[in-house]
């Protein structure tokens, strides 16, 4: 049974269709990547997943229940939290309560509690920083205090868009071993990246999107593979 | 020296009432970036509505003043749900202008139901005034910042330590990322507009004892002035209006004092042009900046 299934979703922004019918599924357990170009609708694709963008018609299953119409606190609540592009974090606000927001919709002091332990396990560098204002940390950090923040949802499914976006190669590295990680301790994930060569690496299995329409999709290997995704998206 | 300290705690108690006014102009800009220019009429509802109650009602100041309080935080809230959130994906420009059209509805229905004349506030505190020094402090003054220190005391446990005030930081940041959170940011900002706006009754009472009258319009000039006091501040920042507000109030008593009251309203705007060509982003204004 997949975790999330997208069956024939349209999206519109006016007049602009930017989604034109996508099909795909992610299973619990799996790094589904989501490669594509600049404008081929990667972005929007989500944001209507989570709910930020209106969907406009086919249907969208998260957990056996439709999230068509569905507001972002109720898919956050379902258990599907995001990492935005470009990060997103909260400047003026310190890294401890940036996290702390990740965690705004639970009550469970206890879990949550744990939760922030991993987390600063998980990113040693953010619990040296935890009283600094959030503006003051790298691109890389970041990109971890966005994950931490996220994490801290306690997701189900995690999104992850662009998490490699204007970070040097060691740090891209870094976060996608991170990604890693996440998935082996139990929470699946579909990332959306431009760097299709690290994200096909780290992939269960992937779907290429080409101006808001999955054109191929096949396990992550496969992909690396086919000589159109070398040609078009590997520099090769 | 005597006089420039009794004209300090004149303009301390100015003060207190623009920053309080300040407060709301602020925090709605920080999280929906529109100026309600409407603001300094809630000023004036607070006014009437404590008076209507302390006239015909007999309660007393605490329960008039609670009671204004959550009357102009309830028509915030319904100002916002009503003209603004329809408009908050067109552009500024239009939110502005319904904003200036607000204020014109409340100025004159207020004027259409309660009458265009000026009406004399009731005793509510009493006139007694002690001698510290040289300097004569009437309870009034005494009131007024002790009211006003306390609600800013209140107003930044709220912003800075619950999660509520958590929601508006995280929503005036970055509203998308916000909802992302699961933070509702209809709810957030009505409850922004509950805040700024029971802060705004709370100045309009307090000024109506101070200066014994009001009248429908009574919320204009005070309600610019204490834009240019938030703009002064750095619009969007918190401790920068109150900063702002007692500024401008120490400026205008000042000026009355040593120069002539006929300046009094110049010199406001005099600063506001000043801090826009000097340090346009105010004086604690967030240098917007962004890592990439």
């Amino acid at each position: 049974m997949a975790m999330l299934e997208i069956k024939d979703l349209h999206v519109h922004y006016g007049v602009i269709e930017a989604l034109k019918g996508i099909s795909l599924e992610v299973n619990e357990g799996e790094i589904v990547a989501l490669i594509g170009a600049n404008g081929a609708g990667k972005t929007t694709m989500m944001q209507s997943i989570s709910g930020i963008v209106k969907k406009t018609s086919g249907d969208v299953m998260f957990l056996n229940e439709s999230i068509m119409k569905a507001n972002p606190k109720h898919i956050v609540e379902m258990g599907l939290t995001q990492v935005p592009e470009g990060r997103r974090i909260f400047t003026g606000m310190s890294v401890y309560e940036n996290l702390m927001m990740g965690a705004f919709l639970r009550k469970d002091k206890d879990g949550i509690k744990r939760d922030y332990e991993k987390v600063c396990e998980q990113f040693p560098i953010l619990k040296e920083r935890m009283n600094q204002d959030a503006s003051t940390l790298s691109g890389g950090e970041q990109q971890m205090l966005a994950m931490g923040r996220a994490l801290m949802a306690k997701p189900k499914l995690l999104l992850l868009d662009e998490p490699s976006m204007g970070l040097a190669p060691i740090l891209v590295k870094e976060i996608f071993n991170i990604i890693e990680e996440i998935n082996k301790a139990g929470t699946t994930v579909l990332l959306v990246e431009q760097n299709a060569k690290m994200a096909l690496s780290i992939a269960h299995r992937a779907y290429v999107l080409e101006t808001g329409k999955v054109v191929m999709s096949g396990t992550g290997e496969e992909l690396a593979k086919s000589s159109d995704v070398q040609k078009a998206y590997l520099g090769g | 020296m005597t006089a420039f300290l009794q004209q300090l705690v004149n303009g301390l108690s100015l003060g207190s009432i623009y920053a309080l006014i300040a407060l709301g102009y602020t925090m709605v800009y920080g999280i929906i970036k529109l100026i309600n220019f409407a603001h300094g009429d809630i000023y004036m509802l607070g006014a009437y509505c404590a008076f209507l109650i302390t006239t015909y009602c007999g309660l007393g100041f605490i329960p008039a003043l609670l009671i204004s309080m959550i009357f102009c935080g309830v028509v915030g809230v319904l100002i916002e749900r009503i003209a603004y959130k329809p408009l908050r994906h067109a552009t500024r420009i239009t939110a502005l202008i319904t904003a200036i059209g607000v204020s014109y509805v409340l100025e004159y229905a207020t004027q259409y139901i309660m009458g265009s004349e000026v009406r004399t506030y009731p005793k509510l505190l009493t006139s007694a005034s002690f001698h510290l020094g040289p300097v004569t402090i009437t309870m009034q003054q005494v009131y007024i910042f002790v009211i006003t220190v306390i609600l800013m005391v209140v107003l930044q446990f709220i912003v800075q330590k619950t999660k509520m005030g958590r929601a508006m930081r995280a929503v005036s940041v970055d509203e998308d990322a916000a909802r992302l959170m699961g933070i509702d940011v209809d709810k957030t900002i009505s409850f922004t507009f509950l805040l700024g706006s029971a802060l705004a009754g709370v100045a309009g009472v307090l000024v109506g004892i101070y200066y014994n009258s009001i009248n429908p319009l009574m919320g204009m000039t005070p309600g610019l002035k204490a834009f240019i006091a938030a703009v002064f501040g750095g619009i969007g920042s918190i401790p920068g209006a109150m900063i702002g507000g007692l500024f401008i109030g120490i400026a205008e008593t000042m000026v009355t004092a040593y120069g002539s009251s006929l300046y009094k309203d110049a010199i406001v705007y005099i600063i506001l042009i000043l801090i826009l060509i000097l340090k346009p982003a105010g004086l604690l204004g967030k240098n917007v900046r962004e890592k990439v």
